[in-house]
């Protein structure tokens, strides 16, 4: 049987037979596509801004600026005996903005017998590892160390993940972003510990059973600063 | 505070209901082939959204999450990980298998468009054409023009407002129940495809969805172009002119003729605007973070209001709401004894898998121990078999016969109907060996 094409769409006839309807209908379209372009041209403005940012320059060089803050103790320590020095670490001792690199310890003494021509004394020296918040497996940490001669004994523990004093470059979209890696605060805070142990020599016939040693503990900082 | 995902519970439900669905239609003899072809639709649909929701559940296992947004924008992008990829591809597949089907269900439900054969073979051809081409278009011409698929949703949405309010304002001048029927059975129809964009509605015009979009404008590696960005904005935009035609619309029949199951339903997702709303200005320091600061990790609190708005909408009040069409507007037969089974299968399932999912949903918001949610769900399943009888003759019962008559049309002969549940099969096939072939050779 032949169809009506009239008959074909039947339904959109019905449907678009009262006016009233129709009229709401063409409001909402026209409201939809006002509405729409209004939309549109504020998620564009949006995504202007974002690239802007993104697509501008997104290299960064970090610089650090470096104090250092000096503890100094020392102890005397009997032949054969093993001292352990303790020397608390917090953050009032950092200026503002500054945060702990590393440690560089120098420990120092002399022959203090008094005895002319005696020999210098044996003295060891060992970080103490423990939950003190330090990179205690970088390697370029010097945690133990010995002196036969009275030469100083230097040692040197990293507490920030990366810092080595020089210039980084970093790509971010903004400062906070890149400076976010060198502004974790908490490391090298704590109770830094290192065991001190003499060994005396002493010339025959004469007693040399102690020896007296310094120990400065060079806490390094450092406040980065980030350069577009 | 990490939220069960409901893409799994919603994959296997589906999978059920699309297969009796599909069964169903193929029983129904003394029902009118038009309704046998709504019901093949909404069977199919069950499926395309199974495969879309298992596709999702195997990604959120074993690669990554994905949102509904990213797909239906084309945010994606392949990894070179055949397994990933291929899902992705899948879900892309049914993505526009999904669009085709709605644009038709548009022209069947609840007016039928048009009459004939040469129609009917058209609407068959067009999902066929447009199944087998835009994926590999897509999947070529690179994701993003996915976001285009949009300009069916803004055409399928102002054609069932239309509906909607043609059926709103003949019942007001004539009092004639059958409008009704029409605006009902518009209005669940728009709840069904896009009340998860709904939800968006306060945002979308206060411009809090644009703010929200930066954080994913951050992450685009290429500059999107603007005619995407249009493409961005239709589905909110479209979505909150819906909303706010179907809340003048029930409010104004509530305010002559009384609160239905439809008004509040339109009124909760409306206020669930609101919520939305304000959780997207708590959290736009978050949105904006990754410009202008640290990019801030996702919030557990846009988690759990995302889960229980559109999560809960997307995945459980959609099968609900398609089983509510089918029964109430009769476009399955439920008076023959045998379909009469399946229906029953059809509706406990539905409402015990959403007792189940809210229980759990709640159970994983609020640490109350596994004892009392296995109580409360044995309580409902209790619940469920004593009433079953009832609860079945309330969902069928309640059809009345303007709601039964208001679907109507003609001209599928039965070897149409078969032909298009084996097209629809083949369509199946070919989006899954497409997405395989795309993922091997890397597009």
């Amino acid at each position: 049987m032949e169809e009506n094409p009239a008959q074909k769409l039947s339904g959109f006839e019905e449907l678009l037979d009262d006016p009233t309807t129709n009229k709401i209908t063409a409001g909402l379209i026209a409201f939809f596509l006002v509405f729409l372009g209004i939309n549109s041209f504020d998620l564009m403005a949006n995504n202007d801004n974002v690239r802007s940012i993104i697509d501008g320059d997104s290299d960064w060089t970090i610089s650090f600026e470096e104090e250092i803050v000096t503890l100094s103790d020392s102890v005397i320590v009997g032949d054969g005996d093993t001292e352990t020095m303790e020397f608390s670490i917090d953050e009032s001792l950092l200026s503002d903005g500054f945060y702990i690199g590393g440690f560089s310890i120098q420990l120092t003494y002399t022959e203090t017998s008094g005895i002319p021509a005696d020999p210098a004394d044996s003295v060891f020296t060992t970080l103490v590892q423990n939950d003190f918040a330090a990179l205690w497996d970088d390697e370029n940490n010097t945690k133990s160390g010995s002196s036969t001669d009275g030469s100083s004994i230097d040692l040197y523990l990293r507490a920030y993940e990366g810092y080595d004093g020089s210039d980084k470059n970093m790509t971010g979209y903004n400062e906070i972003q890149v400076l976010g890696p060198w502004i974790v605060s908490g490391q090298g805070i704590g109770t830094l510990s290192l065991d001190v142990s003499v060994e005396t020599s002493a010339l025959a016939f004469t007693t040399d059973n102690e020896e007296e040693v310094n120990i400065t503990v060079s806490i390094i900082t450092f406040k980065p600063t980030a350069i577009n | 505070m990490a939220q069960e995902s409901l893409a799994p519970v919603a994959a296997i439900t589906n999978m059920i209901l699309g297969i009796i669905t599909i069964l169903m239609s193929n029983r129904g003899d003394s029902q009118s082939s038009h309704k046998r072809f709504s019901a093949l639709l909404i069977g199919w649909t069950f499926i395309f959204l199974s495969l879309y929701n298992l596709a999702e559940t195997l990604l959120v296992q074993y690669y990554f999450f994905v949102a509904p947004t990213a797909i239906d924008l084309g945010l994606v992008s392949l990894q070179g990980i055949t397994g990933r990829d291929t899902l992705v591809l899948i879900q892309l597949g049914a993505d526009a298998a999904l669009n085709i089907i709605m644009l038709v269900m548009a022209m069947h439900i609840p007016k039928d468009m048009g009459r004939g054969d040469s129609w009917n073979s058209l609407v068959i051809l067009v999902i066929t054409l447009y199944c087998i081409v835009v994926p590999p278009l897509v999947f070529l011409g690179g994701f993003r023009y996915a976001a285009f698929q949009m300009l069916i949703w803004v055409a399928v949405g102002i054609f069932w407002t239309h509906t909607y309010i043609h059926g709103i304002i003949q019942e007001h001048k004539t009092g004639e129940e059958h409008y009704r029927s029409e605006s009902k059975a518009s209005a669940v129809l728009l709840l069904i495809w896009f009340g998860w964009q709904m939800i968006w509605w306060l945002s979308a015009f206060t411009f809090l969805n644009n703010e929200w979009f930066v954080s994913v404008l951050t992450q685009l590696e290429t500059p999107p172009t603007a005619i995407w960005l249009v493409a961005v904005n239709l589905g909110w935009s479209i979505g909150a002119v819906i909303i706010c035609a179907l809340l003048a619309g029930e409010a104004f029949r509530t305010s002559k003729r009384g609160l239905t199951a439809i008004s509040l339903t339109v009124f909760v997702v409306f206020f669930l605007g609101f919520a939305n709303w304000i959780q997207d200005t708590l959290l736009l320091d978050a949105y904006y973070s990754c410009i202008e600061g640290n990019c801030e990790t996702e919030s557990s609190i846009f988690e759990l209001v995302n889960y229980l708005t559109s999560g809960v909408l997307i995945y459980l009040l959609k099968p609900l709401l398609l089983v509510y069409l089918m029964v109430q507007f009769q476009i399955i037969d439920t008076s023959k004894e045998e379909n009469r089974n399946l229906t029953r299968i059809m509706i406990l399932l539905i409402l015990l898998i959403i007792s189940s999912s809210v229980i759990e949903l709640i159970q994983s918001m609020i640490p109350i121990p596994q004892m009392i949610s296995g109580s409360l769900l044995a309580i409902g399943v209790i619940f469920f078999i004593g009433w079953e009888e009832k609860i079945t003759e309330s969902f069928i019962g309640s059809a009345n016969s303007s709601d039964i008559d208001s679907i109507q049309g003609d001209g599928f002969n039965d070897q149409m109907l078969r032909n298009t549940s084996l097209l629809m099969s083949l369509l199946v096939t070919y989006i899954i060996v497409l997405a395989v072939i795309f993922a091997n050779t890397g597009v």
